[in-house]
Formats: structure tokens, sequence, C-alpha cells
């Protein structure tokens, strides 16, 4: 609930507001029974903050130029308009509304000031007595900005015209949706008790002319500027006000319904109440922190009360989400629990189970690893132990038996193992070097092998056979054809990889000298009967 | 806003303040409780897992005892595994030699060693090799009697060997008297002997060095 206590300048009204729904107001005149039913009314009322919205002729506002300095300075420049202008005024305000636009854009400011609280200060002693939690005091002039909207006043000029009073009407006028100025025009005193809708609008064509002349005066319009003055009146008399009142030059009327107004904010239970009700509404949406009037000790018991609703508050709260926190932890602690105990007897399940599958073998699994790499390392032996020279005599047999290898006879056989890299560079030497004695034999090079690391090593067997050929009867021809077909038959023998002809007999090769007039050693050395023929045998893969 | 401060009456909310506390307090021993159940939790499914983890291998290793044990038992009984047969190797070295009349057979048996990593082709990080190298001088009446003589080592000799290098030589004259032997055969073989690595082979010699 927020209660508003709304000071005309001579009376005091209360309003009571649940959100957008005023649910009762009440006045209360300052005479003995006023104060006695309003001293009632403040010693039953709930302790709860409450805000008091002022509208008095005796609020004076001022337009002011400072230079556009730092906070620091600004406020100080303030403070000393402040109080070169209200030096004995208690209730003093000032606000930011703009920077001119021309010269060195000036920072404009509006001072205000209650200049006779003479009137007010009875209440205001009355709810210092009761320790009322007064939140703050809002001009009602400075809350008429917030009507903009709801008129939809998007002119430069705007007068916002209301009443609240019965002896006069608030003009507030608007500079592009600033405050500028605001004044009461008084009804003559025959006009307070009296309902003549017409008198009241006389009086609005007085005083908005008069007003734009003290505009025009004062240069807040130019000579073309017009003014648009919006009033605020009951919707059945728009009507009749339209016929009493026409817009002249540079002067326009427009007549908005307060009931529109409300249905604008969603006011409810206002609709018979007139536009002091708006107003309060709006004071209710005002941050209590920021009001125009109220000084400190004013609203000393509003902020005892509103720190000690937030110390309350906070504890409860942060007891209550400790405690839900601690609640939620310890269910999902439990429920972890839970699912540690599931495991743990799993666990125990899972070692039961392998106990009784390998626990009697468990010595032989330890060994299981040794074990597989031994069978597989005897298998790597075996098959290096397969490559054995004995293992191809028979096919060489077979070879050498054959009628045309005849005048072929072996003296010597070497077989050799090399880790099979190694081999495979003897073999290429071998290939470079006979490509250099013989061109117009094909190089073939075999592709470099290379060990896998972390691998056993793989060998491979070279087979160098050696011996002399019985040339008698033959021709230089028929003992090369013979050595080429020896060659041939040799590689197509299973499990060879290459036959490399090193020496040959009638070596009529490029670069090899060949005779046949020596005799003795030196034929021996030169051109003998001798031969000589590698055999690369096929290394055993891995399995 | 700090000004504020000074208005509140801590007096006021001594049971609002203690209520606060008791609930930290209580969220504290809360928040321990998960924190210990969680990491509880943590451990026991690293168990969980390790448990699982050591099945699985032993079901692994229990595939590999099946697919692999009774042949490893077969290569101990065979020489392969264990101790080096030496003397196996030269008495069936000699038996060949006088069943294939082979006439003069000199050999020379080497020492044992552990194969070396970068020397040995056969070296194994996990599984220990001795290595046995063993000189044959043969004088053949064919090269036939060296097919012979190695297919009976290979087949009667309780142990795996690899001929390393082998030299024949045929003499270059024919005569009468060289007839029988006119082929000199001049082999290296290298016996190999993997260590018997199994905890029975262990328990076994445990059982030998103690009684």
């Amino acid at each position: 609930m927020e209660r508003v206590f709304y000071f005309s300048g001579y009376r005091m009204t209360v309003f009571d507001w649940d959100g957008k729904h005023l649910f009762g107001s009440r006045d209360f005149q300052p005479d003995e029974y006023g104060f006695q039913d309003f001293e009632k009314l403040l010693k039953s009322s709930v302790k709860s903050p409450t805000r008091l919205l002022v509208d008095m002729i005796e609020e004076d506002l001022r337009r002011e130029t400072i230079p556009h300095v730092n906070v620091f300075d600004r406020r100080a420049l303030i403070k000393r308009l402040l109080e070169r202008h209200y030096r004995d005024e208690a209730y003093v305000h000032a606000r930011m509304i703009g920077r001119t636009q021309t010269g060195r854009r000036d920072d404009q400011v509006l001072l205000s000031a209650l200049t006779n609280t003479g009137l007010l200060t009875p209440w205001l002693e009355r709810f210092e007595k009761y320790e009322i939690q007064l939140a703050g005091i809002w001009s009602l002039p400075m809350l008429a900005e917030k009507l903009i909207k709801p008129t939809h006043a998007t002119e430069e000029h705007v007068l916002i015209v209301s009443r609240q009073v019965r002896s006069a009407l608030r003009n507030c006028y608007l500079h592009k949706g600033r405050l500028m100025i605001s004044r009461q025009s008084k009804f003559d005193k025959d006009m307070w008790d009296n309902n003549n809708f017409a008198g009241v609008i006389a009086n609005l064509e007085r005083s908005t002319t008069e007003l734009y002349n003290f505009l025009l005066n004062q240069r807040l319009v130019g000579d073309t500027d017009n003014l648009k003055v919006y009033c605020l009146v009951n919707g059945n008399q728009i009507d009749e006000a339209r016929t009493l009142i026409k817009s002249k030059e540079h002067i326009e009327y427009e007549f908005v319904s307060l009931e529109d107004v409300f249905k604008y904010f969603g006011l409810k239970g206002c609709e018979q109440s007139g536009s002091d009700a708006l107003y309060s509404y709006l004071c209710t949406n005002k941050n209590p922190l920021y009001d125009h009037y109220a000084k400190e000790e004013q609203k000393t018991t509003y902020y005892k009360n509103l720190v000690e609703r937030i110390v309350r508050n906070t504890t409860e709260i942060g007891s209550l989400l400790f405690v839900t926190l601690a609640v939620l932890l310890t269910l999902k602690g439990m429920e972890l629990d839970l699912q540690q105990q599931n495991v743990s007897r799993a666990i125990d399940q899972m070692q039961f189970d392998s106990n009784a599958r390998f626990g009697d073998i468990q010595n032989e699994l330890n060994s299981a690893t040794y074990i597989e790499d031994s069978v597989n390392l005897v298998s790597h032996i075996a098959r290096d132990a397969n490559q054995a020279p004995h293992a191809y005599f028979g096919a060489l047999s077979e070879v050498l038996s054959k009628p045309e290898f005849k005048p072929i006879q072996l003296l010597e056989m070497d077989w050799q193992k090399y880790p099979r890299s190694e081999a495979q560079q003897i073999i290429k030497d071998h290939q470079s070097r006979l490509a250099v004695e013989d061109p117009n034999t094909s190089e073939e090079y075999s592709e470099d092998y290379v060990e896998e690391e972390g691998s056993l090593i793989t060998r491979q067997s070279i087979l160098t056979l050696k011996g002399s050929i019985h040339t008698n009867g033959l021709t230089y021809r028929q003992t090369i054809d013979t050595m080429n077909l020896f060659v041939s038959e040799l590689r197509a023998m299973d499990k060879i990889d290459e036959v490399l002809l090193i020496k040959t007999a009638a070596d009529i090769r490029e670069t090899s000298r060949f005779t046949d007039q020596l005799r003795g050693e030196q034929r021996r050395e030169i051109a003998s009967d001798l031969f000589e023929v590698l055999v690369v045998v096929g290394a055993e893969k891995s399995v | 806003m700090f000004e504020l401060l000074k208005y509140i009456k801590w007096r006021s909310h001594v049971l609002t303040l203690w209520q606060l506390g008791l609930s930290l307090v209580l969220l504290i021993a809360a928040t321990w409780f998960y924190f210990d159940k969680r990491s509880l939790l943590e451990e026991k499914r690293h168990i969980y897992a390790s448990t699982q983890y050591t099945t699985e291998q032993s079901e692994a290793f229990q595939a590999i005892l099946q697919e692999n044990l009774a042949y490893y038992n077969e290569l101990v009984s065979v020489g392969y595994i264990g101790t080096p047969k030496r003397l196996q190797w030269l008495e069936t070295l000699s038996k060949l030699g006088d069943r294939y009349e082979i006439p003069g057979i000199e050999f020379t048996l080497e020492s044992s060693y552990m194969t070396e990593p970068y020397v040995d082709p056969f070296w194994h990080a996990g599984v220990f090799t001795r290595a046995t190298d063993m000189n044959i001088n043969l004088q053949l009446t064919h090269e036939g009697d060296l097919y012979r003589l190695f297919t009976g080592l290979r087949k009667y000799a309780p142990g795996l060997f690899s001929v390393d290098s082998c030299r024949l030589t045929w003499l270059d004259s024919y005569g009468e008297e060289s007839a029988l032997t006119r082929l000199r055969g001049d082999c290296q073989l290298k016996w190999y002997t993997l260590v018997d690595g199994t905890q029975k082979s262990a328990d076994e010699s445990g059982e030998n060095t103690g009684g």
C-alpha cells in the first residue's frame, strides 16, 4: 500500500493506493477538528512509508544558467545559487533541465523553493509527532512531465492546465517535455464555491494569454511559435469547453479527458476524482531516494525503517536460501552415498567373481604376456632358421643336372646371413657396380628397407656361387648364352629375390678387358673360365 | 548509501542474525557432506574401473594362455625354451655323423651368452634369450650329406639353431683318394634358447634352491 498526503496549500488530502487502485481518500481542513481527525488517522495508521505531494502557490521556480563544469563544481555552483536566491528557505531544490543551444552551451538549472511554509508546518509537525515514515516531499508541477505521453503532447511549447483546488488552475509550461515555469492562476473569490464552468474557462483563457505574453517577454517562445494548451477536464465537460473557448493565433486549446488519462495509466477507483488523484498516483511511482524538498532529518524515520526492513528481509531470505541449499546439498549427498554403496557392492561382486574365476591360476596369468612373447619370438627365430643353405640344395642340383649346364662346375658355395637392411645395401652396391661396367644392363635398384622401430630384426641370406665353365668346344656366344641361361634358371627357383652375375666367363662387357693371347697364370686372372653369381634369398616375412 | 548503516539497530536483529549464522553453519556442514560423498563416489568409481580393467585383463591373459600355453610347453619340451642342451646337441651331431658316415666332423661349441640389444638380431626386451655359437668343419662326399646333417640336427637336437654362414668348397683336382671327401664344409651355427620366465619355472627353481 502507498499513502500519499496531498497538500493543496490549504487543506490536506490523503490518498491510499494499492498498486493502481485508489481505495480511499479523505480531506482534512486546517482547523481544530481537521487536525484532530488528522492526528487520529496518523495514530491509527500502519507504520508504512508515506509521501507528501505539495501544490502550493508559494512555490517559486527560477531558471539559471551555469557553466558546463564537472559534477563537483556544478554542485558547488548550484549550492551558491540556492543560497543566493533562497537563503532563508528550508525547502529548496535544483534540477538540470538541459543546455543552451547557442554560445558556450551552458547548463540550464531549474531552481525551486517553497517560499512560505507556514500553512504546511502544522501538518509536518504532526508527522514528526507520530513518527510517520516520510519518504519524501514532491512538487506537483515537476510531476507534470509525466503527463506528456498520456496527453500526446508532442509539441515544443506545451502548457498543461489542471484544476486541483477549487480556487485556482495549475499551469505548467513545458519546453520540449521539460518543466520551465509553473504558476497557480487564482480565480476570483466569488468563483471558489461556484460551479460555473464558463467562468473556469474564461479564467483559463485569461491566464493562458497572460502566460503566453510572459513567455514572449521572457523569449521562451518566439513570435511565430505556437503554444499548445492541454487542459485536463472531466470527460463530460469536454464538449462544453470546446464551445466556450476557441483557439486563436499562437494559442491552441486541447481538452483531455481525465478518464482517458486514468485509463492510460490503468488506474481504478478514481473515476470521480480530479487531477489531484492523478498527481498523487504519479507521486507513488517516484523513487523515494530522490524526492524534491524533504530534509534528511525529516526522512530519518523512513530511513531507519527502510534499513531495518532491508536487514530483516536480507537475513531472513539469506537464512532461507542457506537452509534450502543445505537441504539440497544434503539430499544430493545422500543420493551420492547411495550410488557409492551400489558401486561398492558391484566392486565386491566383481572381485568375488574374479577370484572365483582366476584366483587359482593367477600365477599362470601373470606369465601370459611372457609366454606370448616367447612363442612369438620362437616363431620369428624359426622363420629365420628356415632360411638355411641345405634348403636350396635340391633346387640347385636340379638346375645343375640339366644337360645344357654340363660344362658348369661349382667350386665354392658361400652362404651368409645379414640384417635385411645390410643385405639390401650389398645388393645395391653390386647393382651399381654392374651398371657402371655394363651400361646396357638395365639398372633396377631395390627399394630401401627400413626396420620398424622396436620390431625384431629380419635377416636375409645371400648365397654366392663360384665355379668354372668348360669352354672347350663352346663358342664365345655359346658360353655367354649358357651363363645367361644359368642365371635365368636360378632366378626361377623358389624364394629367390634376385640373381646377379658378378663375374662371368667370356666377359665382353664394355669396361672389361678380354683376350685369348695369354697363357698360364695371366690367363687364369684375365681370361679365365671362372664365374661368380650372387643369389639373394627372399627374406622370411614376419607373420 | 553507507550512511544508512548507522540507522541499523543490530540488537533488534539478534534472533535473525543467529538464524542466519546457524543456517550458514548448516550450509557449510551440508557442503562438506556433499563433497565428501562425491569424492568417496569418485574413489569407488575409480576402484570399479580398475577392478573391471583387471578382470578384462585376466580374461585376455586367459585367452592368451589358452592359445599359447600348450605350444609353449611343447617348445620347452623340445628344448627351445629352458636351459641350453649343449651335451645333447653334441651327442646328436656325433650320432648323425656316424649314421650318415660323414668321415670328418670337427666342431667347436662356444660358451652361451645372453643376447644384447643392437648386437644380436633376436634380442627382445621382455624375453631373455641365450645364444650359443657352434662352428662345424666337415669333409663330405656329397652335398646331400650336409642336407642330411642339418635336417637331422633340426629334427633330433633339442634346440633351435640358425645357419648364420656356411662355405662349401669343391676340390678342384679329382683323384681316387679324395673321391669320398671332395667337398669341404665350414659352417657357423647359432643356437637360440629362450629363458623360461614363467612363474612355474621360478617356483621350481626356488624349490630346487631351497631343497
